[in-house]
């Protein structure tokens, strides 16, 4: 097929003839229309063809959040290349890897990053910088007319990999363009969106947002960084009347926990990219009043697999993932590939129209998970393994039961244990290493590594450390790094996992008296110091300086107090009436109290005295 | 060649080190001035240093002893009164002020204590540079914001300071925020160890001010003899201060009991040693340590700087027992560099050291103790730290300026009025609306209130 309007594109240049004048994207104050950002994209892309960019060619984009990183996205498939997102965060050894992995002719760029590409043989592009690109003229203006076809790749984006190296995989036209049709059947995107940019671009889950543009949306481009910052969030959705939005459970959970304001404009909040626990999403639906829908989907399956939108019923208790969206088709299957009865645990399998065309130079492996789909009467038709298990529930909706494998998700961000343990086990003076995710706090999941170093030169948790934090993304940095003389083995001789010492301190390793907190402020102050101390439970009654305290933790624990309760209690009471949670909550309440007028307190009183008796016995939780 | 005039209070671990710095710009031939507690006349006369006594040695015991006072609150006031009079302040300044009358002085002083080394410096435009001498330190001043309407000792300065013409200051923090120069006691590795907020004070890191050799002195007899007669024991050391909590030497003592290993354990104060000591653990009151250090198998110390850079230096491992103040930042990055590890208090119990004790005499250990002691030799601090502080000679500009105090002053009392009707204004719409969490923790506070009441 060779349609015009197979292709995003072209599909984007069929919406610039429509309205050439409207706004399509504001970044910091200031905006570009459809024909301007369309003549920018053109220019960059006739400058890429001359490089000899055309089908199938990967050209790198390593920038900010900017009018640059847009322009750049859409020259590429203007010029009929293939994009791939390096992040500009990623340690030099990975974005090295990522070159070479993906033989980048080209990489665009912007001046104040090109300094990362020093070694990088290919054409180097810092499009911000004065005579990088063509001058504006009717010629390089002008659409391009590369004929396509839809297998052609339009994106290479990396996810981790269990080898130790990250894998590309390759996404063809075909494959988005029947995503992005689902998009538009349910979320009708049009001229009078606004659409929030704030997913890091080497996230997969930002394609959609860009690509809004197709579709006549506004594309608000949030400051780089900015996706951290829940305040910047907050009043960025607000005064742009942002109409959709996008987070993952984790950013999510952190951004209702701020002050919240009401979004009138607000209607669509997708969330993506890892399990939507069923209290956060009573918690969306009790706050917010725009829809709520939980996407899921692999990078090898397009975006998105399967959708759910929200029901706000607020008692459920589980979250499920939806249905396949159109075009696809989900299986639960056992290990001998026979669908499972509804209920029963199996492994998830995707097939159908949004399957990427498997790992890039990985032919072995892009076998080993895109496997035939027995079900289809398609000829050649595949399936994605996707490695996580999963449940029909009784209204034929999915439910995602977490991974199968070495693979996690965490914060948001999909990490291969195994990548982060081959590389420690590269450094010289390491001889084993074992990398798990561990939650000694509740709901407090981090990694953590054990390594059995080499005898003679045992290589320091700091010196791991720093080795790891210049090869491997943040998020990929094991929050412990514990030393081992040997691993804990099962009777089958392999490591065993669930044997593994605990990085923190246990509680029961002491014979002093455990006190549990008993009301809620005593619960909230619990929570805020257990961050700051490297041990399982914070009894009531244990003090501050014998847990490990001194006057710099005091201060940051005062600031999350602060930002928590809006309570100010000051360092000296803290430092000496304070010293233990059940001494600090009783300053927290009485400041509490000294800062609530008489009225505010007659107000509550008379609204606590109309609650039924299993309202107060809810309070009381 | 300039005059150096060096001012410190306290304890070993906060003279020595200035001590060794005057030794070595003495050695650089310059003239160097320390001025401190007279009991330390005798260390720098050995050193070769000009010195001069704010007191008499026996009084050291009692200032050591005084000391505690910071331990209970009600007494905060009685310790102010005794070390912040005029009387004290001034007797300082007239010394200070003499030592500097040459045009090319140059004031070096501990940061956060040495009020009247920085009013010389103002007074006469004399540059100063301030010693840190634990990481943790750097962030001082943020805590000390926190603290300064606590501080009492600001009226007593101001008093002073109006005493001998200087303008007001609005606080501690922001008057040590005037110096412009800080030199950071410890090695990059330690520095390395552990990140430190973005808003601490920059600081110039110079490595650890190791023993001179001039305080290396013969070790006794009877210690060389125990030491050598079988393997190497352990060594206790909570430093010569007392704010120690009791239960260090309680839980190291008890903890070699437990393993049956050889000790020395040092100690100057006899309330510490809390039972009669088996034969294999040997009490001294005062030992030379430098010299001991490298003779053991392991350390049990507090946490403090000077212990935890010697033991270092030594290359011998350490565990830190260590509470408040630089030590519990001292010991997570030892544990960090993988040449010890740390116990907050809760886990002072006789087996849970035990257990840290052994897991501290690893081969592994030892040879990251060694390869870190090779790493700390070949680095020459004190010359790093003199040439950082000879840039400040005939530089006036790094003097503290009463021009920079008067402003912050003013812009102080003019945060102070806006501050006040900002709060103001910010809790008249508070009150308006509180916020939800807050409604929610309030509802649930009365309401146990009133349970606890029984009125519900």
């Amino acid at each position: 097929m060779n349609t015009r309007h197979a292709f995003i594109h072209h599909q984007f240049e069929e919406q610039v003839r429509q309205t050439p004048d409207r706004t399509a994207v504001v970044f910091e104050g200031h905006s570009l229309t459809y024909e301007e950002l369309n003549q920018r994209a053109n220019r960059l892309a006739h400058h890429l063809c001359q490089l000899g960019v055309g089908h199938d060619v990967r050209v790198g984009i390593c920038m900010e959040r900017s009018f640059e990183m847009v322009t750049a996205i859409f020259a590429v498939l203007k010029a009929g290349g293939a994009y791939v997102p390096l992040d500009p965060d990623y340690p030099k050894d990975r974005l090295e890897h990522l070159l070479t992995d993906s033989q980048a002719s080209v990489v665009l760029t912007q001046q104040q990053l090109a300094q990362q590409f020093t070694s990088y043989s290919g054409t180097l592009l810092a499009v911000d910088e004065a005579g990088a690109l063509p001058v504006s003229s009717q010629d390089t203006n002008a659409n391009l007319d590369i004929p396509m076809h839809e297998q052609h790749l339009a994106y290479v984006y990396y996810t981790s990999g269990s080898t130790g190296k990250p894998k590309g995989v390759m996404v063809a036209h075909s494959a988005i363009r029947s995503r992005l049709a689902w998009l538009q059947e349910t979320f009708q995107i049009g001229e009078a969106d606004r659409v929030l940019q704030k997913s890091p671009y080497s996230f997969d889950v930002a394609v959609w947002e860009f690509l809004s543009l197709i579709y006549g949306a506004c594309l608000v481009v949030a400051k780089p960084k900015g996706h951290l910052d829940n305040a910047y969030l907050w009043s960025l959705l607000d005064r742009e009347q942002i109409t959709i939005v996008q987070f993952v459970p984790t950013m999510l959970q952190t951004f209702l926990a701020e002050q919240a304001v009401e979004l009138p404009h607000l209607r669509h909040v997708i969330v993506a990219g890892e399990a939507l626990t069923a209290s956060l999403h009573a918690r969306f639906c009790r706050m917010m009043s725009a829809q709520l829908h939980n996407l899921y989907g692999p990078t090898e399956t397009t975006i998105f697999a399967t959708g759910w939108t929200s029901d706000l019923d607020t008692s459920r208790n589980e979250v499920p993932i939806g249905k396949a969206l159109s075009g696809g088709d989900v299986y639960i299957l056992n290990e001998r590939y026979e669908k499972v009865a509804p209920g029963e645990v199996g492994e998830l399998y995707i097939s159908g129209a949004g399957l990427a065309r498997g790992y890039l130079n990985r032919p072995d492996l892009t076998a080993e998970r895109f496997v035939p789909d027995p079900f289809s009467s398609e000829p050649g038709a595949r399936m994605y393994e996707t490695g996580d298990l999963a449940r029909w529930l009784p209204d034929k909706s999915v439910e995602c039961l977490g991974r199968n494998d070495d693979q996690v998700k965490l914060r948001g961000y999909r990490i291969e244990l195994g990548e982060i343990s081959t590389m420690l086990e590269e450094h010289p003076n390491v001889r084993q290493a074992v990398v798990i995710v561990r939650e000694d706090h509740p709901g407090d999941q981090r990694l953590a590594a054990y390594y059995m170093p080499d005898a003679t030169s045992a290589p320091s948790v700091s010196e791991l450390r720093a080795y790891l934090q210049d090869r491997l993304p943040e998020y990929m940095v094991p929050s412990y790094l514990v030393e081992m003389e040997q691993f804990p083995l099962t009777p089958s001789g392999k490591t065993d996992r669930k044997a593994l010492p605990s990085p923190v301190l246990s509680r029961d390793m002491i014979s002093g008296g455990y006190t549990a907190p008993e009301s809620y402020i005593q619960e909230e102050l619990c929570n805020i110091w257990s961050a700051f101390f490297n041990l399982d439970r914070i009894g009531i009654d244990d003090d501050f300086i014998d847990l490990g305290g001194h006057s710099l933790v005091a201060t940051q624990i005062l600031v999350r107090i602060q930002q928590t309760l809006d309570v100010k209690v000051s360092l000296k009471d803290m430092l000496t009436k304070g010293k233990t949670i059940r001494a600090l909550a009783e300053l927290v309440e009485e400041s509490l109290l000294a800062d609530t007028d008489e009225q505010e307190l007659e107000q509550l009183m008379r609204e606590m005295e109309q609650m039924s008796e299993d309202e107060l016995a809810a309070l009381m939780k | 060649m300039a005059n150096f005039v060096l001012s410190t209070h306290m304890t070993n671990g906060d003279v020595l080190p200035f001590l060794r710095i005057a030794s070595a710009l003495v050695k650089r031939g310059h003239q160097a001035t320390l001025v401190t507690h007279g009991v330390f006349e005798p260390m720098a006369a050995k050193a070769g240093i000009g010195f001069v006594a704010l007191d008499e040695p026996e009084e050291y015991a009692g200032i050591m002893k005084d000391l505690e006072m910071w331990k209970d609150p009600d007494m905060h006031q009685t310790y102010e009164n005794k070390y912040y009079s005029i009387d004290k302040f001034m007797k300082e300044y007239t010394i200070l002020k003499e030592l500097c009358s040459r045009e090319d002085s140059v004031l070096i002083c501990k940061e956060r204590d040495s009020y009247v080394a920085m009013m010389v410096s103002e007074a006469l435009h004399v540059p100063i540079v301030t010693v840190v001498l634990a990481p943790s330190y750097a962030t001082q001043l943020q805590v000390w914001k926190q603290m300064e309407a606590d501080i009492t000792a600001i009226d007593r300065i101001n008093d002073f300071r109006k005493r001998i013409g200087l303008p007001p200051i609005s606080g501690l923090a922001g008057w040590m925020g005037t110096v412009k120069k800080h030199i950071g006691f410890w090695h990059e590795s330690f520095d390395a160890a552990l990140d430190l907020p973005d808003w601490a004070i920059p600081i110039e890191t110079v490595g650890f001010p190791l023993a001179d050799s001039a305080e290396y002195e013969t070790l006794p007899e009877d210690l060389t003899t125990f030491i050598q007669e079988r393997e190497p024991p352990l060594l206790i050391t909570g430093g010569t201060g007392k704010m120690i909590k009791p239960e260090f030497y309680w839980s190291a003592i008890e903890a070699c009991k437990w393993m049956k290993r050889r000790t020395i354990l040092v100690t100057r104060h006899e309330e510490f040693v809390h039972c009669e000591l088996p034969d294999y653990i040997r009490w001294y009151k005062i030992l030379p340590l430098a010299g001991v250090y490298p003779l053991v198998s392991g350390v049990i110390n507090h946490g403090g700087i000077g212990t935890v850079s010697a033991a270092m230096f030594a290359g011998t491992p350490q565990l830190i027992l260590g509470a408040d103040t630089d030590r519990p930042d001292n010991g997570l990055r030892v544990k960090n560099m993988g040449v010890g590890d740390y116990l907050p208090p809760l886990y002072w119990q006789p087996q849970l050291v035990a257990e840290r004790v052994e897991g501290i005499l690893t081969s592994q250990t030892k040879a990251r103790c060694v390869r870190l002691a090779e790493q700390l030799s070949r680095h020459d601090t004190m010359k790093t730290a003199c040439e950082e502080i000879e840039t400040l000679i005939d530089q006036p500009a790094y003097a503290i300026s009463s021009e920079t105090i008067r402003a912050d002053y003013e812009q102080a009392e003019r945060m102070r009025d806006h501050t006040a009707a900002q709060v103001k204004a910010s809790t008249e719409e508070r009150d308006e609306q509180l916020y939800d969490e807050k409604r929610a923790a309030l509802k649930k506070l009365l309401l146990k209130r009133k349970l606890d009441k029984g009125s519900v």
